[in-house]
């Protein structure tokens, strides 16, 4: 077998950091909004932390295939899955900035970059107003 | 009663969470002339998309869906020994597995039975099933098909190097290889740049390709 790819090399990274990473957007999302707490209580911070891991579990295939379309879909199913949960597309927004935030400053350069670059996509294939 | 007609009072007992009336209904069914395919594809199906669009839109819980996912596989059960043990075989033989850790395995089941009703041998694995011995178990065996199953795009890299691997232990005599599941419908050239040989998009397309490819 053929020598891997920055994209499997940093789909191992995420598959092998998840809990990790997981953990710091979550922790990371709560301090940056502690009204989170008042509106979803200790009960949303767990469900939050699931979602995430959720994602990074479909960001991982969609680096080590080198196919985007693979998390930007999963990520679009989530936002209406989360919409008819009271969730709207800021909050979705908001925590894949955080991830690319978390992943930037743990990962190698190449790795990181590319990652950071995937989750963009994800990021920009959110069909909610930007703003919000 | 049309066939739709059946799925809807099956979904129903399926929302209820009620096993004995939902195998009630399939009974009705059966009496009233429906065969296995029009049981499978066009009572359960439509009903499980119906439970998965609902808990999507929030309307039924993870563990309501996974009773009507445990209630169909009762069902089909009880169907299968009915319809396929005295069907002649045909010597044609598939083996179908989900990728490791894929839990959605109804569909590939669904293929198994409706393959079995045409004369095949079709072994059904299960899900997760280690990639070490299902290479193993192709050598041995040495199938005509293997079906993979991988709902979940998670699940795509492990379908990836499966597929890599079978290929590199069975040379030119490996098994046509088909592939389905939900990532496959949104990407026609997924199911290629894994490997594999064919994918099809529901049980239906499966048993109609394979039909074309082996006669």
């Amino acid at each position: 077998m053929s020598a891997p790819t920055v994209g499997m090399r940093a789909s191992e990274l995420v598959l092998a950091r998840t809990e990790e990473l997981a953990d710091a957007v979550t922790r990371v999302l709560y301090i940056e909004d502690p009204r989170l707490v008042v509106r979803f209580g200790e009960r949303g911070r767990a469900k939050c932390l699931e979602d995430i891991t959720y994602c990074l579990e479909h960001l991982a295939p969609a680096l080590a295939l080198d196919d985007s379309s693979l998390f930007t879909r999963y990520m679009r199913w989530v936002e209406s899955l989360l919409a008819v949960r009271g969730i709207g597309s800021g909050e979705v927004r908001r925590s894949l900035d955080i991830m690319q935030r978390v992943i930037a400053g743990r990962f190698p350069p190449d790795e990181a970059a590319f990652t950071v670059a995937c989750v963009n996509a994800g990021m920009l294939s959110l069909s909610g107003d930007p703003s919000s | 009663m049309m066939a739709g007609e059946w799925s809807r009072l099956y979904l129903d007992a399926l929302r209820a969470g009620d096993r004995r009336h939902a195998l009630s209904v399939v009974e009705d069914a059966r009496t009233a002339g429906l065969d296995l395919p029009t049981l499978y594809l066009e009572v359960f199906q439509p009903a499980l998309r119906e439970i998965g669009r609902l808990w999507q839109e929030n309307e039924v819980t993870v563990a309501e869906e996974h009773l009507a996912t445990a209630i169909t596989q009762v069902a089909m059960g009880r169907l299968y020994t009915d319809f396929c043990m005295a069907t002649n075989r045909n010597g044609r033989t598939l083996l179908a597995a989900c990728a490791e850790r894929e839990r959605h395995e109804l569909g590939l089941r669904m293929i198994c039975d409706l393959l079995e009703l045409e004369g095949w041998d079709a072994t059904y694995l299960g899900a997760t099933v280690p990639q070490d011995t299902l290479v193993a178990m192709v050598l041995r065996d040495r199938p005509d098909v293997l079906a993979l199953s991988a709902s979940l795009a998670p699940h795509l890299p492990q379908v990836r190097t499966l597929i890599e691997a079978m290929r590199a232990a069975t040379g030119e005599r490996g098994p046509y290889i088909l592939v389905g599941g939900r990532p496959f419908l949104d990407d026609e050239t997924l199911a290629q740049r894994l490997g594999a040989d064919a994918w099809a998009r529901d049980p239906y397309e499966a048993v109609e390709r394979l039909r074309e490819r082996f006669g």
